[in-house]
């Protein structure tokens, strides 16, 4: 079953997604996430949204990551369950 | 003695630090990289008839240069790898993070250098039940592995023999994966064509769409690599940096499912558990001030108490000693009258400094060592934002209420150039707590009833006029996109004291010696047109200050209230110093006063136009010229050119501040006269905020 693309700015902590894609533009913040091992296929976990809703805290590769909702729209995720 | 040189590199937090000194000791040399004020940390060991070199290059997780400008580091640290200045490599890995840690590492072995991983924080990764098998691991390579303990010295000495044995006999590293046919013979044949020693990861690089390998090779490279990347695409379906990083990250993956073992799975990390109070939703904010509010606690108190005995102690020494011991040499009174004022005030005002600045560094040794500082980033990173700065750009601006010299050179903290500017030019609106003496002084005189108001109003305009200054510079010569933000959050960390007490000496004495080469000359030519007289009434300075008067009219002052200016003249050494020269210049050019105001209140009664002129003169005070110490930072943290655009715009904001107020409250006194200020003073500002953004047009500016 195919499982249905989800917006970063929809998980609540807890939720668990896969990268599945990159959108196009931004290559030099891409080329960030790629190197900090946001690679495709990658799965992460969203620990928790900052007190003013921004940014937001990921666990990738046994590692805290943080991020801004609108910079990691580039991110294409589906949700693993 | 064989001489050569070692570059050590690896990822932030990975212990980098802590291990160059424990190789290097006290043989460190602290400088600039070439071109860029980014510390250039170096230092040897000698050993077994070796003189060994260590530079120490920038904490990074990738070798790539991108178009971002936070990317300076990784270009420092790719232009040496490419320079070929090191024999050898020493990759540091955190033991705890392996798997993004050899990230970076697939990449150095690429380059034509032998390589020797160091896996540090063993220990931590034992009890967290991590054991790591350093044979198949240097076996993967076919290079050395070292397990270590830097914090305990545990592996270094071994790690030294590893040093010079790979320096004399160099093994033949390998990469333990081959990337998809198509991008293995697009690389071989750019290979071919580059003709350099690095051709294999310029080849990688060039794929990757890296910023500087375009630089390093010819045209008819850079239109052979385009070729090749369209046509991996269009044939992969993908493009060639995400396959790349997935081939990469596929290998690393599956070599550490071999090489660590997880022995025991806790559930939840010291880290996680602090993480859920600190970063807490409702928790995360108060936490955050009350840890801010620690700090000037601890600067106040501790660093304060300490001030008063610093600066009466070297004012006693430098000041007063020497003029003693110059009399005694029956040097002319003159003389006397320059060194001590001049020069030994100068020493006096850089000694003052020491107590503040050292407990300043402390806490922001400790808040960066522990790990806090990039969580302080992620709970405030929204309010930052939306002036266009990063959440971490807050804690020197914040540091700026205490005193603007550690806040300018905290700026550091922050990895792009741009928001570091961004930063250092509006922390000198930050009311400091020597502008603070100021207003208690003034509001004192002129406003007995709510002074807490009126001070505050001075905040609250120092907060503003910084946040316009940010957004101007932003639309004009700053011009460009934010930052993005893509940061670690570190597990938290014990700082060791040797390591928070070294860094909080590194930065003080970049103060002390750097910046007191400006600032000492600068009050010698103070201090002498202060002393030297003209008449036998008053100095150079003082005359001046007269002359140009009529140029403050607009803001409040008038003709007879000379000493302001003068104040303000001497209020750039040190800005406390206003009260003390109006103190002095009164007494001198007495006035007639009441009796119910008496003394300096009484005088500047006399001479200020009331609560309004008052206001206009604080107004110009918090905004006028950062301190010559704050100006001096600057000048070493962003160069001339910065240092000259604050001086300038400081104080012509300050003047156009004070003079729309000053003017718009007295509007009914002289409606032609204010409105033609205002007018004018309005004309002024656009036009320079015109100017600057038509410099940024030009399409041939320098680069900042």
């Amino acid at each position: 079953m195919k499982q249905e693309q989800v917006l970063l700015a929809d998980l609540i902590a807890g939720d668990k997604v896969k990268i599945i894609g990159f959108h196009k533009d931004q290559p030099s913040y891409r080329n960030k996430l790629l190197a900090m091992g946001l690679t495709l296929g990658t799965e992460f976990t969203l620990i928790r949204i900052a007190p003013l809703g921004d940014p937001i805290e990921i666990s990738v590769r046994g590692f805290s990551l943080i991020l801004r909702k609108n910079e990691a729209k580039i991110l294409k995720l589906e949700r693993v369950t | 003695m064989k001489q050569f040189t070692v570059g050590l590199i690896g990822n932030p937090n990975s212990g980098k630090t802590t291990l160059f000194n424990a190789l290097t000791g006290a043989h460190q040399r602290v400088g600039n990289w070439p071109g860029v004020t980014v510390e250039q940390k170096s230092g040897y060991f000698e050993s077994e008839n070796h003189h060994v070199e260590i530079v120490d290059l920038p904490g990074i997780y990738s070798l790539s240069v991108t178009s971002e400008e936070s990317a300076l580091d990784e270009r420092i640290a790719a232009e040496y790898m490419l320079s070929n200045d090191a024999n050898l490599i020493i990759n540091v890995l955190d033991a705890n993070n392996l798997e993004r840690n050899l990230y970076l590492t697939t990449q150095l072995l690429e380059l034509d250098v032998p390589v020797i991983l160091a896996v540090n924080m063993l220990d931590i990764a034992k009890k967290r039940g991590i054991t790591i098998d350093i044979d198949k691991l240097s076996n993967a390579f076919n290079c050395p592995v070292i397990g270590l303990v830097a914090s305990k010295m545990q592996g270094v000495s071994e790690l030294k023999r590893n040093i010079i044995n790979t320096f004399n006999k160099p093994q033949k590293k390998q990469l333990p994966f081959t990337y998809p046919a198509e991008i293995n013979q697009a690389i071989s044949s750019l290979v071919s064509e580059i003709k350099n020693k690095h051709g294999y990861f310029l080849a990688v690089r060039l794929l990757e769409d890296d910023v500087l390998a375009k630089q390093k090779v010819s045209a008819q490279v850079l239109k052979l690599v385009q070729q090749y990347k369209q046509a991996i695409s269009s044939k992969l379906n993908e493009d060639v940096d995400i396959l790349i990083a997935d081939t990469r990250y596929g290998m690393i993956h599956e070599l550490v499912k071999q090489v660590v073992t997880e022995s025991v799975h806790i559930k939840t990390t010291i880290t996680a558990a602090v993480d859920r109070i600190v970063l807490n939703r409702i928790l995360g904010i108060p936490i955050f001030l009350i840890v801010m509010y620690l700090m000037f606690l601890f600067a106040v108190n501790v660093g304060g108490i300490l001030q008063d005995y610093f600066q009466v102690g070297s004012n006693a020494i430098f000041v007063h000693g020497f003029a003693h011991l110059l009399s005694n040499w029956n040097t002319p009174n003159w003389l006397i009258a320059i060194l001590t004022s001049g020069l030994g005030k100068g020493i006096n005002t850089v000694i003052t400094f020491i107590p503040v600045l050292t407990t300043m560094f402390i806490f922001l040794a400790l808040l960066e060592g522990t790990g806090y500082m990039a969580r302080a980033g992620f709970v405030v990173d929204r309010v930052m934002t939306a002036i266009g700065l990063p959440g971490k750009s807050f804690v020197p601006m914040l540091i700026g209420f205490g005193c603007n010299v550690p806040a300018i050179m905290a700026a550091r903290t922050l990895e792009n150039k741009r928001d570091r500017i961004l930063t250092i030019m509006m922390t000198p609106f930050m009311s400091c707590t020597a502008r603070l003496a100021i207003y208690a002084v003034f509001t004192a005189a002129f406003f007995p009833k709510g002074r807490q108001n009126i001070v505050f109003a001075l905040y609250l305009a120092g907060i503003l006029i910084a946040i316009v200054t940010g957004l101007i510079l932003r639309k004009t010569i700053l011009r460009g996109r934010q930052s993005t933000l893509v940061t670690e959050l570190p597990p938290y960390h014990l700082p060791t004291i040797p390591n928070v007490l070294m860094q909080t000496w590194c930065r003080l004495k970049m103060f002390l010696f750097k910046a007191g080469k400006v600032i000492i000359p600068a009050c010698v030519i103070i201090g002498a047109l202060n002393t030297i007289n003209i008449d036998s009434k008053h100095s150079l300075l003082a005359t001046a200050g007269r002359e140009i008067t009529p140029i403050l009219n607009p803001i409040g002052i008038q003709q007879d209230n000379w000493p302001a200016t003068v104040g303000l003249m001497t209020g750039v050494v040190a800005k406390e110093v206003v009260v003390a020269t109006l103190n002095t210049l009164y007494a001198v050019d007495s006035y007639p006063v009441s009796d119910k105001y008496k003394g300096l209140y009484g005088q500047m009664y006399q001479r200020f136009d009331g609560q309004i002129g008052a206001f206009a003169y604080l107004l110009f005070v918090l905004l006028y010229f950062p301190c010559i110490p704050a100006l001096a930072t600057i000048f070493h943290e962003l160069g001339w050119r910065w240092a000259t655009f604050s001086m300038f715009w400081n104080t012509g904001i300050a003047y156009c501040t004070a003079t729309l107020f000053y003017q718009a409250a007295t509007f009914n006194e002289h409606p032609k006269y204010a409105t033609v200020s205002i007018i004018t003073v309005i004309m002024i500002f656009l036009s320079v905020v015109l100017t600057m953004r038509w410099i940024s047009k030009k399409p041939n500016r320098r680069e900042i």
